[in-house]
């Protein structure tokens, strides 16, 4: 089980930038300013902090931190 | 020991700029993303009437005008390439045919794409050492433009068209070695070209290249004895510019040590590390580069090149 905080730490961690304020788990990446390449790099940076491989259609689905997070409870 | 002597190159003057706001409305993106992610500006496209070869003889020939290496001396021609005039003959055959070289040169292709110049380097040099010969010239010359579907925007506005020719030979400007180099064959259709159209999947080649890359050049380092702060110059295949930032920010290098040239030609294939070789030749105060190329395959392969003497 990976916690929603757990989560938003690892975002965090990639350094990605975000519109001020921080990530909203609730919006899409691109309402966070999150754009398709810093995406695939959110992706990537999960799976290896958390050992998990997300398919394309999780990847293609998934909009928001929250979505993200769905699916990693439905994994572990 | 045989080495890298001189680089020419050729770069089609035609431009296919990625800044064209009706493309960019349809691909729903912006000039912003595309100088800062993309990294690409403007992309070289060959004329219809520039097949790989003579892409490959142009090269080949300002080698000639740029050195003092002559058709004659040329042993063993290689030439890099995924995307030849024809399935056959080879493209190292039709240059050959068309530059004048001995009969006794041998020449042939390998096929293989972004990965293909570092490879190529360690495969024409034990080519002529096993044979005791001294010199050959390395070719690369892959034009995207042949297989590109300008509706795909994953790979419509990354692609540029150019051709590189090294001579390897003794008394070098730079040695090269060791070598590491990987296949991840179970990822192959993550970038390939079926009915004459490419096709990548941009997550899957991604994460190859941020997860492998970095692991590739760490063991290189260590199969070198040397740490990453003593490599003057990083040169690694032109994918993207983010591709390049992810690479650099993993490996923990600034990036005023990555070489870049991709704006206004594109990503080139296997022509863009010597593209860029090419140009840090004259420079003396770099004495050690580390090459690195990765992409159709999944291959890649990594070396080292230690100055030798100034030009």
């Amino acid at each position: 089980m990976v916690s929603l905080e757990k989560l938003l730490e690892i975002v965090e961690a990639t350094g990605i930038e975000v519109k001020e304020g921080g990530i909203d788990p609730k919006k899409t990446f691109r309402e966070n300013g999150i754009d398709s390449l810093d995406a695939m790099t959110l992706f990537l940076n999960i799976e290896e902090a958390i050992g998990v491989k997300f398919t394309e259609e999780e990847v293609e689905q998934a909009k928001t931190i929250n979505d993200i997070h769905s699916l990693l409870e439905k994994r572990l | 020991m045989l080495g890298i002597k001189q680089i020419a190159s050729y770069i089609p003057s035609g431009r296919i700029s990625n800044l064209i706001p009706e493309q960019l409305a349809a691909f729903k993106t912006n000039e912003e993303f595309i100088l800062a992610k993309i990294g690409v500006r403007q992309r070289a496209l060959k004329a219809e009437s520039e097949d790989t070869s003579l892409l490959a003889v142009k090269a080949l020939e300002t080698l000639f005008k740029n050195s003092i290496l002559l058709p004659e001396d040329i042993q063993a021609l290689v030439v890099v390439t995924q995307n030849p005039d024809t399935n056959l003959p080879h493209v190292s055959a039709i240059v050959h045919g068309q530059t004048g070289l001995p009969e006794q040169c041998a020449a042939f292709d390998v096929s293989l794409g972004c990965s293909g110049y570092v490879y190529g380097l360690s495969i024409l040099r034990a080519f002529l050492n096993a044979n005791g010969l001294n010199n050959g010239v390395l070719i690369t010359a892959d034009p995207y433009s042949k297989i590109v579907n300008p509706e795909d925007k994953n790979t419509a506005m990354l692609f540029g068209d150019a051709a590189t020719a090294t001579w390897i030979g003794a008394d070098p400007l730079f040695t090269f070695g060791p070598f590491s180099f990987g296949t991840v064959g179970k990822m192959h259709h993550a970038l390939e070209c079926k009915n004459g159209k490419l096709s990548m999947n941009g997550r899957e080649v991604f994460n190859f290249a941020a997860t492998r890359i970095p692991r590739d050049i760490a063991i290189l380092l260590d199969l070198a004895s040397l740490q990453k702060e003593d490599i003057d110059a990083f040169i690694f295949h032109q994918g993207s510019r983010y591709i390049l930032e992810t690479i650099a920010d993993r490996i923990g290098i600034p990036m005023d040590r990555i070489r870049t040239g991709m704006e206004d030609i594109g990503n080139t294939i296997s022509s863009s590390i010597p593209l860029l070789l090419e140009k840090e030749l004259p420079v003396t105060t770099t004495q050690k580069i580390i090459l690195s190329g990765f992409g159709v395959g999944l291959s890649y392969c990594s070396c080292l090149c230690v100055r030798e003497k100034l030009p």
